[in-house]
């Protein structure tokens, strides 16, 4: 029999996997930040030459991500447009990075989802390919939103020691909101896809209609949005998504690669995300999800550690999301490890001088 | 370590039967205890298990599996004294205090207290004890040995002739009242032990 400890652990494997997936989302959608930010700012290292060519690439009217009205709007107020990308880009910056450390992670979330939403009203006809991309990253933005900062972050640290409100930090998430979130990261995902397999050629061009059969695109588009074995799904997503970084790091070098495939390595981080933590409620075939009648007849083999990897992994879900059960567990572990402990009660001392006596006494005088 | 003893008892070496009752005694004890749920049976059972041990040791062919060998007999000779008590089921209550002789005193009773051991978990322990006592026959059989003896499920199975569901079910009821009656100390906001509170998603804490 497999020995156990008095305390259950206080972190099920669950529970690290999913913070470990929001610190992957949190960490991919700041330094997509902090790329831009850094390309708004040091031009030339990013094969600009120099603050002017930056402007001029940004505001072309067919590809650039300013639209005319917008540039008009700027210079009505008396602004440059190279001032207002250096704020931006400063801007960029500071709230990449303070995503990627997790402080204030809702509020930088929600602050960035709405600046992904400006980029795509901001971006003229070339829009719609950036539109689907910026929107994924919108939706991945808002997950974190829902999601918090998750276990390694400032902010739960900052908030263990009781400096900031719940509404800024706040660790609990149920089961509803997990599945909610992971539901956004799959179909997230199949957007880019499915727009970009809509709309090719031309100005349309992009990683997603250029590298893979657009067939292949649109059925794995499809089945992330049907839920149809998403942990295949994303695990393609991401194994293409890698393919996608590493091509443009090799193609144009560290800076302009990481600025190029910036958005697939957010993407990535997403579909990691969704392995680590998935599948959702909502995908096919329907993952086990224990109910609390179930619990019963699994408690012998989980407190003997022989309970399968899957029905482990099931049943720790449920604890995590279901108090009662979780009490119910916790009270029978230690039950059972205080059952193990009057393995170490002696017999009575008088009994034991008894017996003593007796085999000091000649066998032949023995009672039997 | 038993190989050796078993040698020694096999050449009748002095000394050999006190190292017997040393290593073994209280474990032959606790068996016969739980099992048969009386004191005087219980005492009786492992005399007659060191006496057996000695004049039979010669049939023992592993000597290795001397521990078991020992547990088996106990179980055996405790299961016999329960089934011809329960025949006469009524106690004697010659021992004066009624309690010990119809077998409820704990078997914590005789045991120094430790100081090192919280007040409340030596509580708990004698609560326990008590609510084993309470468990019905079959269910306290296999908890005795799986649980506390720390025998395998087969094992236990084939002493007992049960299968081997039947042990993790019987195992899964008598954890499952005990904990019941445990639920007081398990609730105790003194206790740093109780589960009220360490969910991990009792919020930040």
């Amino acid at each position: 029999m497999t020995t156990m400890t008095t305390t259950p652990p206080t972190w099920p494997a669950p529970v690290r996997r999913w913070d470990t997936a929001v610190g992957v989302l949190r960490m991919s959608l700041g330094s997509v930040f902090v790329i831009a930010g850094v390309k708004g700012v040091v031009p030339t290292l990013f094969g600009f030459t120099g603050r002017d060519d930056l402007v001029a690439k940004f505001t072309d009217p067919v590809t650039g991500f300013l639209a005319p009205w917008l540039v008009e709007r700027v210079i009505g107020i008396g602004l440059t447009v190279d001032a207002m990308l250096l704020v931006l880009s400063v801007a960029e910056i500071l709230m990449g990075l303070a995503l990627m450390l997790g402080v204030t992670t809702r509020m930088i979330a929600l602050g960035m989802a709405a600046m992904y939403v400006g980029f795509t009203v901001a971006a003229p006809v070339a829009g719609e390919i950036r539109l689907a991309r910026d929107l994924t990253l919108m939706v991945l933005s808002i997950v974190v939103v829902l999601t918090g900062p998750g276990r390694w972050s400032l902010d739960r640290w900052i908030a263990a020691r009781g400096t900031l409100p719940r509404l800024v930090a706040d660790a609990d998430l149920p089961a509803g909101a997990r599945d909610r979130a992971l539901l956004m990261i799959r179909l997230g995902l199949a957007l880019p896809m499915l727009t970009s397999v809509a709309f090719t050629g031309g100005v349309f061009d992009n990683p997603f209609n250029t590298t893979l059969p657009l067939a292949g695109v649109a059925v794995l588009g499809l089945a992330l949005v049907a839920g149809l074995l998403p942990q295949a799904a994303t695990a393609l997503t991401a194994v293409w998504m890698a393919g996608l970084v590493v091509l443009n790091l090799v193609t144009s070098g560290p800076f302009i690669g990481l600025d190029d495939g910036k958005r697939e390595i957010a993407m990535l981080a997403a579909a990691v995300a969704y392995l680590l933590a998935g599948p959702d409620r909502w995908s096919l075939p329907r993952p086990r999800r224990i109910r609390c009648r179930e619990t019963d007849a699994l408690l012998v083999s989980y407190v003997d550690g022989t309970l399968g990897p899957a029905d482990r992994d099931a049943l720790e879900q449920h604890l995590l999301d279901c108090r009662e059960c979780w009490h119910h567990v916790g009270t029978y572990r230690r039950t059972v490890a205080l059952g193990r402990e009057l393995q170490a009660q002696p017999m009575p001392a008088e009994l034991y001088d008894r017996l003593e006596r007796l085999i000091e006494t000649p066998a032949s005088h023995r009672r039997p | 370590m038993t190989t050796e003893l078993a040698q020694r008892l096999r050449l009748g070496e002095p000394g050999a039967f006190t190292q017997l009752l040393d290593e073994h005694g209280s474990m032959l004890y606790r068996v016969a205890r739980h099992v048969t749920q009386h004191v005087q049976d219980a005492e009786d059972v492992v005399q007659e298990c060191l006496v057996t041990a000695y004049a039979r040791i010669d049939t023992l062919d592993d000597p290795s599996a001397l521990t078991s060998w020992l547990r088996r007999m106990a179980i055996n000779k405790a299961l016999l004294r329960l089934r011809r008590r329960r025949r006469e089921p009524i106690a004697s209550f010659d021992d004066g205090d009624p309690l010990v002789a119809i077998g409820r005193a704990p078997l914590t009773a005789a045991r120094a207290p430790l100081p090192e051991e919280s007040v409340l978990r030596r509580e708990a322990i004698r609560t326990l004890e008590a609510e084993v006592s309470r468990l019905p026959e079959g269910a306290r059989l296999v908890y005795v040995l799986t649980e506390i003896e720390g025998l395998s499920y087969p094992e236990t199975a084939a002493l007992l002739e049960l299968s081997q569901e039947a042990v993790r079910a019987r195992l899964h009821r008598a954890r499952t009242r005990l904990r019941d009656g445990l639920v007081d100390y398990f609730d105790d906001r003194r206790h740093p032990d109780r589960t009220d509170h360490d969910h991990p998603r009792s919020g930040i804490r």
